[in-house]
């Protein structure tokens, strides 16, 4: 039975019992609809409310909906009832970080990885969290275990990825986008990797071309929304002016501070009757650089 | 020397946050251009210096700051105390106006300032990757600006 074409939404409220509950719930949060989930769960848990299975699901539901306060409490109902349910640390492993309990958050995947050392995917998640705590030698290091261990696994070789973009290193360099792109070119993550990729390479319109197609895909995705209005502002037609600095950063600031002083200087003694109007020109852009994008971010964010 | 199981070296299964605190988002490269073009170099070693702090490198960063300030100590020292310091001013004088100095002082600083913002390089893009939240740039910009200006009338005056 095909339960992807023949499971709809009316059909999770039928009352069913706290395991097919909890799988009902599971499956409608792999495709982010938190809302039907949440009323299969409701229904299960008044029946039910010690089941760890369906806490461990409404606790999900919680963190895809960025209810981090909420989804601790949820766990830590669970993890009262069953201190060892392994998902359900790890969820509240993923919780802290988000809270920014970064101490906490590493004894609970520390301890993890102590029961579980073959698991590439603990490794990734404290490779993840180091990188987050600007400890990046150790998330490197962490990346290199977990594709010792798992060689192909695409989780390892995103969070490898994840450290080259974060670190600004090239991901060209090492190949790991490449074989992410080669192993699954349809993945949803590998694919924001990519959109990632290209905004920090500068090619912008290309970046929002394709987090805009995945937006289409997932558009309850609230972080990829606000990075395609973040690309969206960038892309804006009266930034254009701004490209250069857009596209080679900060050398091209002082390439252009550098160049006008420069310039300003030589018409002052070869063309004294363009320098004023040069210099004009010239202060008027360092002023638009500096005033006109805080001010075009606050205005579209009106809009919103 | 490797944990049992899984081969994971044992260092790497250490802790790394339960023992200090958390480093902080440092002040952004947007502040740090904008303490160095209008107020100088000693603007711009202070706050690679509070950057340094916050994200909880000072040891580490210690060595290179310490070059900078030396480095910075050295060139005001030749270039208000020598007589081919004054010869230099003079000729950036010539060849830039009256403002030659001044532009040479914001050089001077930017060139602080890149030194820092390549040392922290990582920590920067980084915090904005994750989207970590800044500290607020503009009363400690303004400050640093203020104070640069002041110090260095202070020093030139001294020197004097």
């Amino acid at each position: 039975m095909n339960t992807e074409a023949t499971l709809a939404p009316d059909e999770a409220l039928a009352p069913v019992g706290p395991d097919e509950a909890a799988a009902r719930a599971s499956f409608w949060l792999d495709r982010e609809r938190t809302d039907v989930a949440r009323a299969e769960l409701e229904l299960a848990l008044r029946s039910h409310p010690r089941h760890t299975g369906l806490l461990y699901e409404s606790a999900r539901a919680d963190y895809i909906d960025d209810d981090y306060v909420r989804g601790k409490e949820t766990i830590g109902q669970l993890l009262a009832i069953d201190p060892g349910h392994a998902s359900g640390r790890l969820l509240m492993f993923l919780i802290e970080e988000q809270l920014g309990e970064f101490a906490q958050a590493e004894s609970l995947i520390l301890e993890l990885i102590r029961e579980s050392p073959e698991s590439a995917g603990y490794l990734c998640a404290y490779a993840r969290l180091m990188l987050r705590t600007l400890h990046f030698e150790k998330a490197g290091a962490l990346c290199n275990e977990a594709l010792r261990l798992s060689p192909n696994l695409d989780a390892a070789m995103r969070t490898r990825v994840l450290c080259e973009l974060a670190t600004g290193q090239s991901t060209r360099d090492s190949g790991s986008m490449a074989r992410l792109i080669v192993s699954d070119p349809d993945d949803w993550h590998t694919l924001t990797l990519v959109v990632y990729s290209l905004a920090q390479a500068g090619r912008t319109r290309e970046a929002l071309r394709l987090a805009r197609d995945l937006l289409r895909q997932r558009p309850g995705d609230r972080h990829l929304l606000e990075f395609v209005k973040s690309l969206s502002r960038d892309t804006h037609w009266t930034l254009v002016p701004m490209w250069p600095m857009q596209r080679w950063g900060w050398p091209a600031a002082f390439a252009l501070w550098g160049g006008g002083i420069l310039v300003s200087k030589i018409l002052a003694q070869s063309a004294p009757a363009y320098h004023g109007a040069f210099v004009a020109l010239w202060l008027s852009y360092a002023a638009y650089t500096w005033i006109w994008p805080p001010l075009l971010k606050r205005w579209l964010a009106r809009g919103d | 020397m490797n944990s049992p199981g899984g081969g994971v070296p044992a260092e790497l299964l250490r802790a790394s946050l339960c023992d200090k605190p958390p480093s902080r988002a440092p002040y952004s490269v947007q502040t740090g251009a904008i303490v160095a073009f209008f107020g100088g170099a000693i603007g711009s070693i202070v706050l690679a210096l509070l950057n340094s702090t916050r994200l909880g490198r000072g040891r580490r960063d210690a060595p290179w700051l310490v070059a900078v300030v030396l480095a910075f100590a050295g060139v005001t020292a030749w270039w208000h105390l020598t007589a081919t310091g004054f010869a230099f001013d003079d000729a950036l004088r010539g060849l830039l106006g009256a403002s030659g100095p001044r532009i040479a002082e914001r050089a001077l600083g930017m060139l602080v300032f890149g030194v820092a913002a390549w040392f922290h390089r990582r920590e920067q893009r980084a915090t904005d990757f994750f989207d970590r939240p800044r500290p607020n740039g503009l009363w400690v910009g303004l400050g640093l600006i203020l104070f640069d200006g002041a110090l260095m009338r202070g020093l030139l005056a001294w020197m004097e």
